[in-house]
Order: C-alpha cells, then structure tokens, then sequence
C-alpha cells in the first residue's frame, strides 16, 4: 500500500470527503422531511409573483409573510416584474381609507353596491396598452410586510371589475392608505 | 440519514432538493436531476472556479445589453434560458436587437463584442475571447439559482457590477464570487466528521491488511469490528463507506495518470489552503461524470413514463449505483441486499419498542425475507418486468412510426429469448441493416420475419394492458426520445442485473447462505438485541 499518500490530511482524505458529500447532494430528501419549506429559492419567489394561483406559490407566500427578509426581496421581484405600481398614499386627512388611487397607468375606485351594503365594486382601469389580458390581472397588496393577492377578470375596453365583501382582508388592505400596489399581467 | 456525518449541513441538503423540485413558469420542474446533479459535483470537488468566470461573462453581455435593472430577471427566469436551443434564440435575439443598428465598427468596438459561433457565446473584449458553450447554460442557471437563495440581493449586485465595460472588472467579480463560495462552504460543508470516518477506516485497512484495496471477507470483518464505531451500525454505511474509501485511494494512486488539462482555477485564481487540490477535484470530476449521469438516468425510470415502480427501483438500487464494483465485491453486495432491508425492519421494530413498550408486532424477524436463491429469483421475476415495460416502449415507438422500434424490439429481445433464437436474431440484424431502415422497411422487414413480427404485435398488446403514467391509452404520448432513451436504460440495468447474478453464481449457494445468516444474525443481534422478540 502505498501510505504515503494515504496519510490522513491527504488528497485521499479530500477525495473520500467529497465523495460522501456528492451521495447527500444527489440524493432527494425523504419526503416528511421538514427542513424541506424553509427558505424558498429564487426561482420560487419569481414563481409565486407569475403564478400566484397555484398551490405552490400559495405555500410559498406563507413562507414570505413570515420571514422580512424574504419580504422585501418579493418586493424587489415584483417591483421589476410588475406592470405598474402605487406605493403607500399620503392621506387627505386623518383618515386612513382611500376610495381610490390612480397614476399615469392605473386607476382604482372603490364603490359601495348599493343593493348589497355589504359588498363593494372595486374597478380597475389600465390607461395605457397592455396586450395579452385575456387571463385578467394580479393585483400583489403589501402591507406591514404581509402580502395578498388579487385576481381580476379579463379586461374589457381596459376595465375589470371585481366585487369583494367589506369585511375581507382584500377590502381593507384595497382601501387602507399605506397599502402598496403591484399591478402585474397573468 | 443524518448529513452532518456525511459532512453536508441539512440547509445545504435542503437546497439541492429543493433546486430538483423549483417549478418552471408551466409548472414542471425546472431543472433536471442531471442538471443538479452536475452542480453537486462541482461543488464537493470544489471545481466551481470554472463557472464563477463561466457565469459572470455570460451575465456580462446580458446586464449590458438587455432591459437595464431586470436583464438577468427577465433572461433567467421569465424567458427561463435553459436549453442550448433556447440559449441561442434569446443571444441570437439579443444581438438582433442591440447590434443590428450599429455599424460593423462599432460592432467591433462594443465592449464587449459578441456572436454566437457553433459553440456559443464567444464574448471578446478586445483580443482576446471567451465563449460560453450552449450546452453549459442548463448547470450554469442552476448555479445562479443557488447562489441567489443563499447571497441576498445577488442578482441585483450583479446587475450592478458587471455593467461595466472593463473585463478586469469581470474577472475581479468572479475572483470575489469564488471566495465568497469558499466560505459559504466552509460553513456547509463540514468536514470534521467524515475526517473521523476515513481516520477509521484507513488504520483499521493499516493494521489489517498488506492488500491495495477490500475484499468481500475484509468488508465483513470491518464491519464487524466498527460494531461500537459511530455510523457503522448498518452492514450497508460500512459497504458503502469502504467502496469510497478504494475509490478514494485509486483516484489517488493514479493522479498522474489524469491529464491536467485545462484548468481555468489555476490560471485565474490563487488556490487556497485547506480546499481539494484543483487538478484532483479536476480529475474527481471527470470521474463522477459517467457514475452520475448514469444513476440519474436510472433514477428516473420511476417518473413519467413510469417504466418501473419505485419498490422496484429499491430492490436493485444498490446495484445499480456500485455496478463498478460488481465484480470485486459480488458477495458484499449479495449480503447487502439480502441482510440490509432485513436490518432496516429490525431497527424499525426497536424504535418502535421504545415508543409502545407492549408492542404486540409479531412480525416474524428471525430470517431476513429472502434468501440468497429467492433474492436471484426476485431477480427473475424484475428481469421479467422490466421487459415487459420494454415493449410498451417498443409499442409506442411503432404506433409514433418511428424506424427505430425495430432496434428497440431487437435490444429487448435479447432479455427475453433464448440462444438458440438470438442468433436467428442477430443475422437478421446483420442482413437488414437495421439502423439504416426508414418505417416502411421496418414494416417490410417484419413481414419477412415471422418471430419478429410475431413480438412487435406483442409489444403492442403490452401496450394496450399497460395503465401507467406515460402509457395509457388516449393520453398524449411523450417525445419518441424519451421512449428510446428509456429502453437503452433499461438494457443497461439488466445487464448490470445479469452481471450481477452471473458474478454471484458460484457463491449463492445454500452452505454459504446460512453461514452468513449465522454471522448477520449474531451481529444484529449483539447490535440491536431481542431479534427473536
């Protein structure tokens, strides 16, 4: 044997270690593995801000209103992937509900139904072109580091409408002033 | 399996399966097992010097050329570049847009300059080129993946540095981004325990044995004097530790044998103490090239199409992932496969134990469930699965008329038919020249031939009874690729299985069964007690 360079410390050590380290790296966790949902990847929040429907990205935004740091870089996501947004509003007075916000690309207005006092029309209109809106829009809501989001219908003459309940966290976080808005394309 | 004792920190586990599961913008799995697999072994060999300066001078072109604050984002992520296809589209796309209006002097001058060539993309800044390969651009996007779950803000900071025109300043941000992983791995990558390990091993190999490399009587005395040894409890953690350990020693006897090549760490970056030598992690890696794709490949057989169950898979894992050692070690393995799922339940049944102290399991325990002959028998019967799952491939090859179901149905017969039909078999493959056929010679060819027409039709009726995924009736069929690809790997794991049973012909026999019995037996017993309950 040639122990020379068998010598613990030696190359043969390292290539030993590296092997052991490859079979956990290439081998996939059990399944009830916890440690599984910690921390998202990258791609994960990307996922969750282009496919907010799905369970995944459901699971994911769990994970991202619990944690601050993975908050704010969602933010900066949604901040470069978003067609438009609208940051927290400085209210007219000690009020802190809007019944709409609007800038050179959006605009929100939020209108009491008449017939049901429980229930409030929320209408978006996007004043610029925005092609391929057949699947509706994402409307991403932050506050206090929480995020929510919002599905709207397909646009029709660029207005779509939805109709939430007043006591949802969607009515109050779409009326609250320091509410920030992304507005992004399915 | 715990990974500190495999010198992995669970985060950096966690990672890796979760980069195999992260969804693409379809909702499929984004990246492929090869994919991580590859970056796995960059990793551990400490060879990702390479793709630092590989990763930055391709974002480099794109930070500066592409949407300025969100290139990478869009490139990355909404376009999801990650097929050599794909890659050439978007460069191709890219040069389009920020070239096309320049004149050829500019061109020239643009810092950098780029093009596509057959390779890829070659980035030159002035004289002197540099060109990402197309093909690296899977490995190279999981790579940013990784880094950015870990650097928060990653992205961004690239943005930021690399929009600039000056190649020192490219290769300053791979030189940082490699130290910057240097201790990320420190961290991760613990290696203290795994140390102990391989000190254990190797004075145990010193003091007991003059040979290079374990016999399969050495194997078993090892184990057997590790019984108080932390992480040999299990007959198949000493099995497995000791095939590295040879491999370890081999790789390391025959270094100078490994051409160096040409290794990019060496000429950019100063190697720092304490890490794998980069021409040996060079060379690991070379090593484990054709050891991992092989088992990703095996490990897939269980996923879409679903060609064996994953019960299945386990039952020849072990031989399919240590096929090197096949013949070296046959009665290892043999042992292993015999006693290890027989250890796992006892092990079960003490934990269990200790949960419920008037556990009512009376699962016999005192005999493993199979035996040396029944094991081979098993055997059989998986050959026998296996290609039956072979000719729904072929049944799908025919029905998409793809000419190569004929080679399909030749390389699946031979696990199926006797000689004497083989070499029927194999003057008509000479005669026809089959990889030369088109669909309608196949068609003529298998009216000429009786015994073959007489399988495709049974590969369809395999086919028509098969309900697994990626087989059933009226759902759309994969590429026809993967179909063939499957049945190539399929061969491949029969013929290990063959190998295998051949090697261990002579040594499975009813005399040697019941003297190991004897010794696994006594060990668990002394190792886990009360076998007899």
């Amino acid at each position: 044997m040639d122990s020379q360079n068998l010598e613990p410390g030696s190359n043969t050590e390292s290539l030993f270690i590296a092997k052991q380290q490859l079979r956990v790296l290439t081998q996939s966790l059990p399944s009830e593995s916890a440690s599984k949902t910690t921390r998202p990847l990258f791609n994960d929040l990307v996922y969750c801000a282009c496919r907010p429907n799905s369970v995944f990205a459901k699971k994911t935004l769990g994970l991202i209103n619990q944690q601050a740091d993975l908050a704010q870089q969602f933010a900066w996501v949604l901040n470069r992937l978003s067609f438009t947004q609208s940051d927290a509003q400085i209210a007219a007075s000690s009020e802190t509900e809007i019944e709409e916000r609007s800038n050179d690309k959006f605009e929100i207005r939020i209108k009491q139904d008449r017939l049901m006092p429980n229930q409030a029309y929320i209408t978006l209109k996007i004043k610029s072109d925005l092609p391929n809106t057949e699947q509706g829009l994402y409307l991403h809501l932050l506050r206090d580091n929480q995020f929510f989001v919002l599905h709207f219908p397909e646009l029709i003459d660029s207005k779509t409408q939805l109709v939430v309940d007043k006591d949802s966290q969607s009515y109050a976080l779409l009326c609250h002033v320091e509410t920030q808005i992304f507005i992004q394309q399915h | 399996m715990n990974p500190i004792s495999f010198g992995v920190s669970s985060t950096l586990q966690a990672d890796f399966d979760l980069l195999r599961e992260t969804p693409n913008l379809l909702g499929d799995a984004k990246y492929t097992q090869k994919t991580i697999d590859k970056l796995a072994q960059y990793i551990v060999c400490r060879n990702y010097g390479k793709l630092c300066l590989e990763l930055c001078y391709l974002c480099w072109p794109i930070v500066k050329y592409g949407r300025q604050g969100q290139a990478l984002l869009d490139f990355f992520w909404l376009q999801e570049v990650i097929s050599p296809k794909g890659f050439r589209a978007s460069i191709e796309g890219m040069i389009e847009q920020h070239f096309s209006t320049l004149s050829s002097e500019e061109r020239l001058s643009a810092k950098p300059s780029i093009k596509l060539d057959e390779v890829g993309l070659k980035i030159t800044p002035q004289q002197q080129s540099f060109t990402v390969s197309a093909t690296r651009i899977a490995v190279l996007s999981a790579f940013l993946e990784w880094l950015s779950s870990y650097f928060s803000g990653f992205i961004e900071e690239l943005e930021l540095n690399l929009n600039t025109d000056s190649e020192a300043q490219v290769k300053k941000v791979a030189s940082l981004l490699q130290q910057r992983i240097y201790a990320l791995l420190k961290e991760h990558l613990p290696s203290a325990n795994v140390q102990q390990k391989f000190r254990f091993i190797h004075e145990w190999k010193r003091s007991n044995s003059a040979d290079v490399r374990f016999n399969d009587k050495q194997v078993l005395q090892f184990w057997q004097a590790a019984f108080q040894q932390e992480g040999y409890v299990k007959y198949q953690s000493a099995l497995l530790d000791v095939l590295d350990y040879d491999l370890a020693c081999e790789l390391n006897r025959n270094k100078l044998k490994v051409e160096r090549g040409n290794n990019i760490d060496e000429a950019f970056f100063d190697f720092q103490g304490g890490e794998l030598e980069p021409q040996m992690g060079a060379s690991l890696f070379e090593l484990y090239t054709d050891c991992i794709d092989g088992i990703a490949d095996m490990s897939r057989l269980t996923q879409q199409p679903k060609l064996i169950s994953k019960q299945q898979y386990q039952d020849v894992a072990l031989l399919l992932e240590q096929q090197e050692s096949i013949h070296r070690l046959s009665l290892s393995l043999l042992r292993a496969t015999v006693f290890s799922p027989w250890q796992a339940k006892i092990i079960q049944r003490s934990r269990q134990k200790d949960i419920h102290s008037t556990n009512s399991n009376v699962t016999d325990l005192r005999q493993p469930a199979l035996d040396y002959d029944a094991y081979a028998l098993m055997l059989d019967k998986w050959i026998k699965n296996a290609c039956a799952a072979m000719l729904s491939c072929v049944g799908i090859l025919y029905e998409k008329k793809d000419a190569r179901c004929l080679g399909a149905l030749l390389i699946t017969l031979s696990h199926m038919l006797d000689e004497q039909s083989k070499l029927t078999l194999n003057s008509v493959e000479r005669s026809a020249k089959i990889r030369d056929l088109t669909f309608s010679g196949v068609s003529a060819a298998l009216l000429q031939n009786p015994l073959l027409n007489k399988h495709m039709e049974l590969a369809m009726q395999h086919l028509k009874a098969n309900n697994r995924d990626g087989f059933r009736k009226g759902s759309e069929y994969a590429d026809a690729d993967i179909y063939s690809s499957a049945i190539d790997n399929l061969h491949q794991c029969l013929s290990t299985i063959r190998k295998f049973k051949k090697a261990t012909a002579s040594v499975r026999n009813e005399e040697n069964y019941r003297s190991d019995l004897f010794i696994f037996f006594s060990e668990f017993e002394k190792r886990h007690g009360g076998i007899n309950g």
